[in-house]
């Protein structure tokens, strides 16, 4: 208790877990979508292709900024996902292969990027790779508030395209022959989850993302059948898995926070997965037994 | 033999023996396990390592493997619970075990080298000096002989079960009933994939794994219909980006697992715009062409439906007739200059009429295609 | 040469509903000197003027709620459909009849312009669109719908009245009742807060027909509303039609059983890439069109139905 009161008064402390309940928060709302639209895949390509955007930015205007290589980012993990696609569009390639060549190539030119940058002479590149393997201690002030404001565009976005969303993913053809055109809402749709993906990167790395974007989500769908119910309860649990890796990590020795707030994500997949009503496993089987005896009863 | 060509030598033999199993997880649409495989394999790598206490141990090795197997049976375990769909489960089951790797790894491990950035980034630059010696003599970098050793794992198992993967690759339910189990094929192939991965790893990154995994299968998918064409072809690709990638890398003094998944992606845009039939450019010179000669036989089709009808003075009449078929001004045109100028229509009055060679034309088009 | 064009275009009078027809007189004389010349000059301004016609016959009377003029669709190297002409008349339950690889969920969809076309003109009525607006309602068949989502059978039919909300704005307490109302009238407002996977075959597409009557459309596509729904369903989802149809509605749907036809619609449209035959019941369905209809089936050839 002592070690946890010492934990809130500690700057460092603060700013992480601020951090990393925002990353979720974030994740959870827009990983919501992400998955019932089952493009899940998609976040581990983008976090992936976000690499070399952020080293070419740095060698292009020299900055560390954390605008700056989000705005790399960003540029790099909107072009993969066109060209996934693209590709599955104009050849017969299927989603996941092109999504894997995508993702393995882009990654590849970001570390050839970054080899050539770190032969740069004024040693400036050191810290770029906290973008792949994230690093949330190393987290300031100045990024929370990029957060909090991709967090409410995010936010802000969500609750205006709330029945375009909900219609789109739910019929896609209908929602065209209302004309809403899928096109847009396709282009909305990645943008949104590219910011989200993005934003996170800096605190639980590149191959950790995916599983904040989809964790939550696959956990809330099992509790509820309204979005909107979903969709809060997602970035709930997003929320909470950052706030208790971090203390975890914070309260431990040696364990790092990425990885942790994984764990506790997971865990909430799996207890909801077991435990849900009407949904969940053992729930099911109840029911089944239950369905089971009535019927030798009736005979 | 050189550093130089140790090194040329070990990624062309990891990338051939990536690309054979490559195959199938591509044509199986199973590209994404490779990339949820290369990065469990840690978990498997940890585990062994705390059994044996040895980094070197061949124990590894088996636990590795074991624990792509495992990953991919727990992904099916959880979406066949239908409560969670396939790609989701992927992005749970995989960053959780390697979140727990990590995690092991950090607090159980730290102070034995187990560095997670080489494992994920791979340092072919470093391979010739890890030796095999063979009673105290040096035979070559020992990279050279676990890559070959896989080429030749892999080989077997597809010269083996060729009709097999054949089957399950195209008719799971097929093969079932013909009494070939398509689940134990299956994690054959999820097994050796794994195998593939963990020994090459150490030599390319887990990164540049799924990219030569991947990346020639599809390639070679573009350019042949056959599967032992495909198996070949992606092979030799392999072996080409592997190369290219070396020199690429050397020439401009970067990451050399990077550009060799650089050149992976390089040949495939080049196949992906080029090669003839399914490439792109050709794909979109075949809709532009089939656009036109669509819009020919449609326009030749409209009038022999209303010729001689009460209705042709107002649905063949030349200046109106991009109305009708709603067709933009350009390419009204175009279609019925071609018609005009190759004689199929001709133009009397202000009607357009079939001549006898297109009337011909259209009814065969029609028994062709209403018999 | 220009010149003379320009006002020569200004004659052109072309009336698209295919009841008359007036062109300028001099016009055949002039073009007809001048064609022999210079073909191809004369095809770009002559097909440049006439875009405003067909506007000023809006004192004839209409009585088609659609209206389909040479429509051609391929998917890939296959024609789907070729030089289709139809009409669909106001106040009709029009029945689209055809083997496998038709055509007949094609027509549909390019009619909602959900595929692109190679050729034709479309042209919804009243209102005078080339595009579907908020007074067309389409069913689609059920495998479309991501079936896991968490949406509410409620949640579905208010769907059907985004179309007329457009972007951004939300339901209003008017659409939830259009909602529930329409609920009532397919016998689902017990099930309102049922996610939709829970639901039988037959309830599902109940909901989907409401969700189409919460529209409050004009027109009504249908692409195989009876498909897997039970008998008693079926006949509810009948009478639901001639509900609609005594609203002075009109529906079209995709139908697959001959015994039932007759008894369900009473217009028929004939499809076999081509129209073989359309129009009212009585007249048109009969053997030897059935029998044109039907004659080859070989839908393995064309490919690409359901795109």
């Amino acid at each position: 208790m002592k070690g946890l009161l010492s934990l809130l008064g500690d700057y460092t402390f603060r700013v992480v877990s601020l951090g990393a309940v925002l990353m979720g928060l974030i994740s959870g709302l827009i990983g919501s979508f992400s998955v019932l639209e089952r493009r899940s895949l998609l976040g581990d390509a983008v976090s992936h292709a976000a690499l070399p955007g952020v080293v070419l930015i740095f060698l292009l205007t020299g900055s560390k900024s954390t605008e700056a290589l989000m705005f790399g980012a960003t540029l790099s993990g909107l072009t993969a996902t066109f060209m996934i696609l693209g590709i599955i569009r104009f050849s017969r390639i299927k989603f996941d292969s092109a999504l894997a060549l995508i993702m393995s190539t882009f990654f590849g030119f970001g570390l050839v990027l970054l080899t050539y940058a770190q032969k740069q002479p004024n040693a400036a590149q050191a810290g770029l790779d906290r973008f792949i393997f994230g690093q949330a201690s190393a987290m300031l002030n100045s990024d929370l508030y990029i957060m909090l404001i991709a967090g409410s565009v995010l936010l802000a976005l969500t609750l205006m395209f709330w029945k375009e969303i909900k219609l789109f993913i739910f019929d896609r053809e209908y929602a065209h022959t209302l004309r809403f055109s899928p096109r847009k809402m396709d282009i909305l749709l990645s943008a949104m989850t590219v910011t989200a993906i993005i934003v996170g990167l800096q605190t639980v790395g590149v191959i950790l993302m995916s599983a904040m974007l989809v964790a939550p989500a696959a956990a809330a769908r099992q509790w509820t059948n309204r979005l909107s119910v979903m969709v809060v309860l997602s970035s709930f649990l997003g929320g909470i898995s950052g706030l208790i890796g971090t203390l975890i990590s914070s309260l431990t020795v040696k364990i790092p926070t990425g990885p942790a707030i994984v764990v506790v994500a997971s865990t909430f997949v799996i207890i909801s997965m077991l435990f849900a009503p009407g949904r969940g496993i053992i729930s099911r089987r109840w029911h089944r037994k239950k369905a089971v005896k009535t019927y030798q009863k009736e005979g | 033999m050189s550093a130089a060509f140790e090194i040329q030598l070990i990624a062309a033999l990891v990338a051939v023996a990536c690309a054979l199993p490559g195959v199938f997880l591509v044509l199986r649409r199973m590209a994404m396990v490779s990339d949820a495989i290369t990065h469990t394999v840690l978990l498997g790598i940890v585990t062994g390592f705390f059994l044996t206490r040895n980094l070197e141990s061949p124990i590894l090795l088996v636990c590795a493997s074991l624990t792509g197997v495992f990953t991919v049976w727990l992904t099916e375990l959880v979406y066949k619970s239908k409560l969670i769909s396939e790609d989701a489960s992927i992005c749970i089951i995989f960053p959780l075990l390697f979140s727990i790797a990590i995690i092991l790894i950090t607090r159980y491990a730290g102070n034995v080298h187990l560095d997670t950035d080489s494992v994920l980034l791979g340092e072919l630059a470093f391979a010739p000096f890890d030796r095999l010696y063979v009673m105290g003599r040096d035979i070559g970098a020992k990279g050279i002989y676990i890559s070959f050793a896989l080429v030749a794992i892999n080989l077997v198992f597809i010269l083996l079960f060729y009709k097999e993967l054949q089957l399950a690759t195209f008719d799971a339910n097929l093969a079932a009933a013909l009494g070939f189990v398509p689940g134990i094929i299956h994690y054959l192939l999820m097994g050796l994939v794994s195998l593939t991965t963990v020994g090459a790893f150490e030599a390319v990154g887990s990164i540049l794994v799924v990219a030569f995994m991947i990346g020639p299968p599809v390639t070679a998918y573009l350019m042949t219909d056959n599967l032992k064409k495909m198996i070949v072809l992606s092979a030799v690709i392999g072996l080409f980006n592997a190369i290219s990638g070396y020199h690429l890398a050397t020439w401009k003094d970067v990451s050399i697992a990077g550009s060799m998944a650089v050149m992976t992606g390089f040949t495939f845009l080049i196949v992906f715009l080029f090669v003839p039939r399914r490439g792109l450019i050709s794909v979109l010179i075949r809709r532009y062409r089939q656009r036109y000669i669509f819009a020919e036989k449609t326009l030749m089709f409209h009038l022999w439906h209303h010729e001689g009808t009460p209705k042709e003075e107002e649905e063949a009449l030349y200046k109106t007739i991009r109305l009708h078929m709603h067709w933009d001004k350009k390419f009204a045109e175009r279609v019925v200059k071609k018609l005009l100028s190759d004689g199929r229509v001709i133009l009397e009055g202000n009607l357009l009429k079939l001549s006898e060679k297109g009337r011909q034309e259209s009814r065969r088009d029609r028994r062709e295609l209403l018999g | 040469m220009n010149c003379f064009l320009d006002i020569l275009g200004n004659y052109v009078f072309v009336n698209s509903r295919g009841l008359d027809l007036n062109i300028g007189g001099e016009l055949y004389s002039g073009s007809l000197d001048d064609t022999q010349s210079s073909s191809d000059s004369f095809i770009t301004t002559s097909l440049n003027n006439v875009d405003n016609i067909g506007e000023k016959n809006n004192e004839i009377k209409r009585k088609n709620v659609l209206e389909i003029e040479d429509l051609t669709v391929a998917y890939a190297e296959n024609p789907v459909l070729w030089d289709v002409d139809l009409n669909i008349p106001e106040g009709q339950l029009v029945a689209i009849l055809g083997p496998n690889g038709a055509g007949k969920t094609t027509l549909i969809k390019s009619a909602l312009g959900l595929v692109p076309r190679i050729s034709g003109r479309i042209r919804f009525f009243p209102s005078d669109r080339e595009k579907p607006a908020t007074d067309i309602a389409y069913v689609p068949q059920s495998e479309s719908v991501e079936w896991d989502f968490p949406a509410t059978v409620l949640d579905v039919v208010l769907m059907g009245r985004y179309g007329h909300l457009g972007w951004i704005r939300r339901p209003r307490s008017e659409d939830y009742e259009i909602a529930r109302d329409m609920l009532r009238k397919v016998g689902m407002m017990d099930y309102s807060s049922r996610q939709i996977r829970q639901l039988s075959g037959g309830q599902q597409q109940r909901v989907f027909l409401a969700r189409a009557l919460a529209q409050q459309a004009d027109l009504y596509l249908m692409d195989e509303p009876f498909k897997g729904v039970d008998a008693r369903t079926e006949l509810a989802i009948v009478d639901l039609l001639r509900n609609i149809q005594a609203q002075g509605k009109t529906v079209v749907a995709v139908h697959h059983d001959l015994q039932t036809v007759k008894e369900y619609f009473n217009w028929v449209v004939l499809l076999n890439i081509q129209v073989i035959a359309s129009g009212p019941m009585r007249d048109t369905f009969n053997e030897e069109n059935v029998r044109l209809t039907y004659r080859r089936t070989e839908p393995a050839k064309r490919g690409g139905k359901n795109r």
